[in-house]
């Protein structure tokens, strides 16, 4: 896995750290690092959260094109 | 020929997981109960379930170590002093019906020899869990709040 620069971004542009983002989507703020740093790979559920909670689709964040991966 | 890091996929993967979970808590309370039944049977003889006592105690300290490392405390019970309480006599609760049963079974009739040994057994038993409890639980907060610190470069 690599990192995921696209959900830090989405993040930042909601104006939340990641303890505040992981306090929204019921998981440790860690949990939120790790995703951000490619070493953990979250359930869809998670996923869906998270684009619930940053206005975003599961495209914007979690989809990547060929040359990306 | 180009090979595979896994034969699994991640279901099944998934389903392994759980499969050794199952596997590893049948065992740590299997051994458990062996000698919990040993005791019983033939009385308290250390040498017996040295290797017993042993493999049990390194189950027991590799998941307390590494749920304390990981910040894990528990997936239901609450981190604080009265769920230790709770569980401390719980287990001194166990501790003084296991002695009570052994010492009886050693000395039928003798009901006062028993329950002072017995007594005495669930206290001390009691008393050390909530200090081995009230120990993990401050290694185990002072390890969440290292992972829940933010970043540096977030602040």
């Amino acid at each position: 896995m690599h990192r995921n620069e696209k959900l830090k971004a989405r993040r930042k542009e909601a104006g939340m750290t990641q303890t505040e983002l992981a306090k929204a989507v019921q998981v440790t703020r860690q949990t939120i690092g790790l995703m951000e740093n490619g070493e953990f790979n979250p359930s869809l559920d998670l996923c869906t959260r998270i684009c619930r909670v940053l206005g975003v689709t599961l495209n914007d964040i979690f989809w990547e094109e060929e040359s990306e991966s | 020929m180009k090979t595979r890091k896994t034969n699994l996929d991640e279901r099944q993967e998934r389903t392994l997981l759980e499969i050794e979970s199952r596997g590893f808590w049948l065992a740590f309370w299997g051994l458990l109960a062996g000698m919990v039944v040993e005791t019983v049977i033939y009385g308290f003889d250390f040498g017996h379930m040295a290797v017993e006592w042993a493999v049990f105690m390194v189950m027991a300290l590799y998941v307390a170590a590494s749920c304390a490392r990981n910040g894990i405390w528990d997936r239901r019970l609450k981190m604080n002093a009265a769920t230790n309480l709770v569980m401390s006599l719980i287990g001194g609760a166990a501790m003084a019906a296991l002695n009570f049963a052994v010492i009886l079974a050693r000395a039928p009739g003798n009901l006062s020899l028993a329950g002072i040994a017995a007594l005495i057994a669930g206290l001390m038993t009691a008393g050390l869990i909530f200090l081995a409890l009230s120990f993990a639980a401050a290694l185990t907060r002072k390890r969440q709040q290292e992972l829940e610190a933010e970043p540096e470069e977030e602040e």
